[in-house]
């Protein structure tokens, strides 16, 4: 035990301290109004004094007595008054034993000896024992341990007058001090010297006794025989003397030597019994340090002084270059260093509260660590802080205000590219007509107009696909696939770097969405550039290649750039693992495509040799179906008479559709083009049993923060959200719950969706 | 010659379709939303109906379905600007009932050549 217990009346100690002190008080008690009214009132003569020829507990000592088992159980009381009751009779024992300990009542049955007097010992111990109550009362006396110092002599006299009472007891009573001192006053003072020690336990030897743990029940199982083994073996060595088995001096020496060997293996037992704790602790700190080290966060375990130290492996891995309290911290916001004071080891264990701080790992990461501390009921420890690595969730955060960012930018481009298309229209329509109508003008500049339109056109198209949300996968020949993708990649492409393309004359057709694999194959191409064109590699070269093998179709990226290092290569697909965020680099990209990969039932992988170049290889399921077939025949959808839904999308075309086809499947349908259009709605023309928003729309607030309103208004109304996220890519959850329906939207997904969302799936199949 | 009825929110683009279809000889009716197209539909005959899929005020698709109701047979061709609507499971499922689509940067000619194929 470290320090003194506090009287915390629920830890397991004090609770057993309070019970055993009282028992104790009370058992002496007992024995105290036993001697008095059975002994000498009843003149019972063995109460008083056990053995005819020992001397007896005069009726003083038996009052004192149980005047201070009195005191000792009101002072342990919770009540202010008993207490004050018990200082009272603890002030008042020694008094009155002092006044009264000389003189005989006159009025007992039995008749008092001579002998029979109160010794001057028991007047020491009562003493003694009042000083010992009274100390435990002070809470500086009790830091000091005073009221064990008190009592100890007290149980040391006790034990003495027992000891000698049972061995020779009118040696005993020849001493001046003990003359007069009885078996049943030395069994009370030697009671309530433990029970004054014990009942404040904090940091006393003697509470091991009625420690309800491991120690405690040692030391209650095993004392006794210290008491009985020394008396035993002193008494019968004496009594083999005098029989004359043995003289004198082989007397000492056989005790002696008994005596060493007893006390030899008692110590070699009890360093046996340490060593085998020690071994338990031992296994036990391993294992706890085992299970924490699967812990993703460092822990570290702060000790009163101050020091910390790790408690798992990530603790000890972050600490490599130096103690925690010096780590190299900085400021999040703005990358100044946190150094003194403000070093957010020092904060964390200072105020408690969580703070995020910036590490430039060994490896030349920045990593984002979130601190954090907790107080432990921890032997030596004032708490415990844990570091988290909250890089992943930091950098996510920020590329989805990025993503949103983009998002709002792709609309926009939707938008202005079908205008363009119109306009490309009615140019060509009319050139086409005049073209008709004077066929005689053809020489003037008709060709080159409708020429330019159908660039525009096309620029406009390309610009709309590239804009446009993911589509259901279809089958597509990937040879055409991996032809388009160099041929948009092939203008970002250096000059001084060669890019060549290795495809078989017959089509392989895959199952995927055409736009990603197109998308995806251009990043590889642009991941072989970045590396080539970061190397300064003078005779650069690409190799995108698709073949069949082994039953699969392989896409290869192979550049003759630096390559990866071996301990870099597993990481490169995790996101937001990037060694070009300085150049601008998110991390995102081989990320998505291995996400590509894996929701194409594909895989995907890069090998590497230092200073050879790296290889990309995504191989996909090859399909036996025609290019251009969808995938799988549509589910019928359901139908969704008897429902009124509000639909909140600011893409006025995307919008009518969604709407149409609600109507289509028997659904009335309002429109809505903004949050505050929906809200109006919801209030003049509600109630609505569904609001289907998008994530993203245009003015002051967005789907999220719209859905949080409309819910306050109508309790009643699911909520559907729109999205064009890639599934698996990672969005902030909405704060109000509802299902997301994910673009592209097909009948049947839509139809059950809005369903699922009412909580009723409708029987009847539509569409007939 | 036919008798075309085109519906389209965008008066410049109703204007150069009339123009260039009336060089081929067509007869143009226009129509600036799904309701004056229904209701010119149940007072005139025509061969060829022209829908823009998304117009103000919405309900292109349900004006495909009344005007299958009204006229099981005449053809009807939906146009958009916005192609890449065209991939979209909701959109083939909602334009079943069309007999062909085609781009608003479609051509004079193309735009001729889907009437001479719906109409012969």
């Amino acid at each position: 035990m470290s320090g003194p217990l506090r009287p915390d009346i629920h830890h397991p100690l004090i609770a057993a301290a309070h019970a055993w002190s009282r028992a104790i008080a009370l058992v002496v008690l007992a024995v105290a109004v036993l001697t008095l009214a059975a002994g000498w009132g009843a003149g019972t003569d063995f109460l008083v004094r056990g053995r005819q020829d020992w001397p007896a507990m005069v009726p003083t000592t038996a009052v004192s007595v149980m005047s201070l088992c009195l005191s000792q159980i009101l002072l342990s009381s919770r009540r202010r008054s008993r207490v004050r009751a018990g200082h009272a009779l603890v002030a008042l024992t020694p008094l009155v034993a002092i006044v009264f300990m000389r003189t005989d009542p006159g009025i007992l049955p039995v008749d008092l000896r001579p002998s029979d007097r109160m010794s001057d010992a028991s007047l020491a111990a009562i003493v003694g024992l009042a000083a010992a109550q009274s100390a435990g009362l002070s809470r500086r006396a009790e830091d000091i341990r005073l009221h064990e110092w008190l009592a100890i002599p007290v149980i040391g006299l006790a034990l003495y007058g027992l000891g000698g009472t049972l061995i020779d007891a009118g040696a005993l009573v020849s001493l001046p001090f003990f003359e007069g001192l009885s078996v049943p006053s030395q069994l009370c003072f030697l009671l309530l010297g433990v029970s004054a020690i014990v009942v404040r336990p904090g940091g006393t030897h003697l509470s091991v006794l009625i420690d309800p743990g491991v120690g405690g029940r040692f030391v209650r199982r095993y004392m006794i025989w210290a008491i009985v083994a020394p008396i035993v073996l002193s008494q019968g060595a004496y009594l083999l003397t005098e029989a004359g088995v043995i003289e004198d001096r082989q007397r000492l020496v056989a005790l002696a030597t008994t005596l060493v060997i007893l006390c030899c293996a008692g110590v070699l037992w009890a360093g046996h019994v340490q060593g085998e704790l020690a071994q338990r602790d031992l296994r036990s700190r391993e294992q706890l340090r085992a299970i924490l080290s699967g812990l993703d966060a460092a822990i570290f375990v702060c000790a009163t002084d101050g020091v910390l130290t790790p408690a798992n492996r990530r603790a000890e891995e972050m600490t490599e270059a130096g103690p925690l309290r010096t780590m190299p911290l900085h400021a999040v916001s703005d990358r100044r260093p946190l150094t003194g004071a403000r070093h957010p080891v020092e904060r964390v264990i200072r105020d408690g509260a969580d703070i995020t701080a910036g590490w430039m790992h060994p490896d030349g990461q920045e990593r984002i660590l979130r601190l954090s501390s907790f107080q432990a009921a921890l032997p030596d420890a004032s708490c415990v802080v844990v570091v988290t690595d909250v890089s992943e969730p930091w950098h996510l955060q920020e590329t989805l205000s990025q993503a949103e960012r983009l998002d709002a930018v792709g609309q926009l481009a939707g938008g202005v590219s079908h205008e363009m298309l119109n306009v490309f229209g009615i140019i060509k329509l009319a050139v086409g007509g005049a073209q008709i109508r004077w066929p005689d003008l053809r020489d003037a500049p008709f060709a080159a107009i409708l020429n330019a339109c159908e660039r525009g056109s096309a620029v406009a198209e390309k610009l709309q696909k590239l804009t446009a949300q993911p589509a259901a996968p279809v089958e597509i020949d990937a040879v055409a696939a991996l032809g388009a993708a160099i041929d948009l990649v092939r203008k970002a492409v250096p000059s001084d770097i060669a890019l060549h393309t290795s495809a078989p004359a017959r089509s392989l057709t895959v199952n995927c969405d055409p736009v990603e694999l197109e998308m995806t194959l251009v990043n590889l191409v642009l991941n072989a550039r970045n590396a080539l064109v970061e190397a300064g590699e003078r005779e650069g070269e690409i190799v995108a290649r698709v073949e069949e093998r082994g039953g699969l179709l392989r896409f290869e990226v192979a550049d003759n750039g630096p390559g990866i290092p071996a301990d870099k290569l597993p990481r490169v697909t995790d996101a937001f693992f990037t060694t070009r965020r300085s150049r601008g680099g998110t991390g995102l990209g081989l990320a998505t495509t291995a996400a590509f990969a894996e929701g194409s039932d594909g895989t995907f992988r890069l090998e590497s040799t230092l200073g050879a170049g790296t290889v990309a290889i995504l191989e996909l399921p090859l399909s036996g179906g025609a290019p251009g077939a969808a995938s799988e025949p549509e589910a019928a959808p359901q139908g969704l008479t008897d429902l009124r839904i509000l639909v909140v999308e600011d893409d006025a075309q995307f919008q009518t559709l969604l709407a149409d086809t609600l109507v289509l499947l028997g659904a009335s349908v309002d429109r809505a083009a903004s949050a505050r259009e929906a809200l109006m709605l919801l209030d003049s023309d509600g109630p609505f049993d569904v609001m289907i928003t998008d994530h993203v729309l245009a003015g002051r607030r967005n789907g999220n923060q719209l859905a949080r309103l409309a819910v306050r208004k109508c309790p009643d109304l699911s909520i559907v959200y729109l999205s064009g996220f890639r599934p698996g890519g990672a969005g902030s959850l909405p704060s109000v719950p509802g299902l997301v329906l994910r673009k592209p939207v097909t009948l049947a997904k839509l139809s059950h969706t809005v369903r699922l969302a009412v909580g009723a799936a409708g029987q009847d199949h539509l569409m007939s | 010659m036919a008798s075309i009825l085109i519906a389209d929110d965008d008066p410049d683009y109703l204007d150069a379709f009339s123009t260039g279809m009336q060089v081929f000889g067509h007869e143009i009716t226009t129509a600036q939303n799904g309701e004056s197209a229904l209701k010119i539909l149940s007072e005139q005959r025509f061969d060829i109906v022209f829908l823009d899929i998304v117009m103000r005020g919405g309900g292109a698709i349900s004006l495909i379905h009344d005007i299958r109701g009204m006229l099981p047979s005449i053809p009807i061709v939906v146009i958009s600007g916005r192609v890449e609507l065209f991939e979209t499971p909701v959109f083939r499922e909602g334009f079943r009932l069309a007999d062909a689509r085609m781009k608003k940067s479609a051509s004079l000619q193309q735009l001729q050549s889907v009437v001479t194929r719906l109409l012969i």
